[in-house]
């Protein structure tokens, strides 16, 4: 996991507004440069990485709820959104390397059983050994875990099309623009003595 | 200055002592270890709370605020192997109920090895949680934080509690 980016320039003695924004610029921009994970479905590492970012981002604006009021609420919204699609994604990550790990322990297992067993046999007996070795009983526990591994596959891969859409629909929607535009500093009138021209 | 106005640091003050408060509201749940959530509810409220104290370390003298930040971030860490556990039980489990014959012995050796892995993960959290309820951190939340973090205080006077991952 990757460590949030540092805020610079906050002022403990400003008001809170000001503060929140300039940390909502923070993790929007962390958020934002994590955007090419959504367009790999191998980039695993930095899918995990955007979700931590989208979690940065949507605790940043519960943080801050009243200063960023209502668009702020649709933004934690989207923000949640990622976040769970981003969570179930990196769920099913887990599950495969689980998966595969057990595997590869059980296949280890079995193989260093079979050359201690080839070790102890006359050379004349190793062939029906192998036999056996190389067929699997009905109950071997490799054939669920090989079922499990590729219906975890295939959830992936329909669970990152869902990310992706979310992320394109968000696109779409001006998510960038809206969290920009909450970022930014509000608007000051200029006052009649300061304006020029 | 106006009250809807605060500094940054009377801000943050008051929100990291709700924070520390719901942590600490949230920790004695986690003693039943069939209340899956209550572990779940906590690394929420910790990882919140490590939220607010990121962003506000230039608000506070590093000197007492470091080690607290520190303690809020090691919460999140020890609860985070018996969360995981729990969530790979809930789904390898439902996948056993669904699964053919011929499929379960593998899942069924999986959840064996995983329920062996968390029973151990339980056993450090525990130790861990009560150490640190205590030992003198809860107080020392209060003292720096205000009385939103102690968790005597009724939950009405503070920030609703939150659900979510």
């Amino acid at each position: 996991m990757t460590r949030a980016w540092p805020v610079d320039g906050l002022d403990p003695d400003a008001p809170t507004a000001e503060n929140a924004r300039r940390i909502l610029a923070v993790r929007m921009a962390e958020l934002f440069a994590l955007e090419p994970a959504m367009w790999l479905e191998s980039a695993v590492r930095h899918q995990h990485d955007l979700r931590i970012a989208a979690k940065r981002l949507r605790y940043t604006l519960e943080l801050f709820r009243e200063e960023f009021g209502a668009s702020g609420e649709r933004q934690i919204e989207r923000a949640k959104a990622l976040q769970e699609v981003l969570g179930a994604l990196h769920d099913h990550d887990v599950q495969i390397k689980l998966v595969e790990d057990e595997l590869l322990r059980i296949g280890a297992e079995s193989i260093a059983a079979l050359l201690a067993e080839v070790a102890a046999t006359a050379a004349d007996e190793v062939e029906s050994l192998a036999t056996t070795a190389l067929r699997p009983p009905p109950d071997d526990p490799r054939r669920g875990l090989l079922a499990l591994l590729g219906r975890e596959h295939a959830r992936r891969r329909t669970q990152y099309r869902d990310a992706q859409r979310l992320w394109w629909q968000f696109a779409d929607e001006g998510f960038r623009a809206d969290l920009t535009a909450l970022s930014a500093s509000p608007v000051v009138a200029k006052d009649e003595g300061g304006a020029s021209g | 200055m106006t009250e809807g106005d605060q500094t940054f640091r009377e801000t943050m003050r008051a929100l990291i002592g709700e924070r520390w408060g719901v942590v600490w509201r949230t920790i004695p749940a986690a003693a039943d270890p069939g209340d899956l959530e209550a572990v779940h509810d906590i690394r929420v409220a910790s990882r919140r709370l490590r939220a607010a104290m990121d962003v506000a370390t230039g608000a506070f003298p590093a000197g007492w605020y470091a080690p607290l930040h520190k303690t809020a971030k090691g919460i999140t860490a020890a609860l985070g192997e018996v969360r995981d556990r729990d969530v790979l039980i809930q789904h390898l489990t439902a996948e056993l109920e669904q699964a053919p014959p011929h499929e379960k012995p593998g899942i069924a050796l999986l959840i064996e090895r995983v329920e062996r892995q968390r029973a151990k993960a339980r056993v450090v959290m525990a130790a861990y949680l009560r150490e640190l309820t205590t030992g003198g951190v809860p107080a020392e939340t209060v003292r720096r934080f205000g009385s939103a973090a102690d968790p005597a205080t009724p939950v009405e006077a503070t920030a609703p509690k939150e659900r979510g991952r």
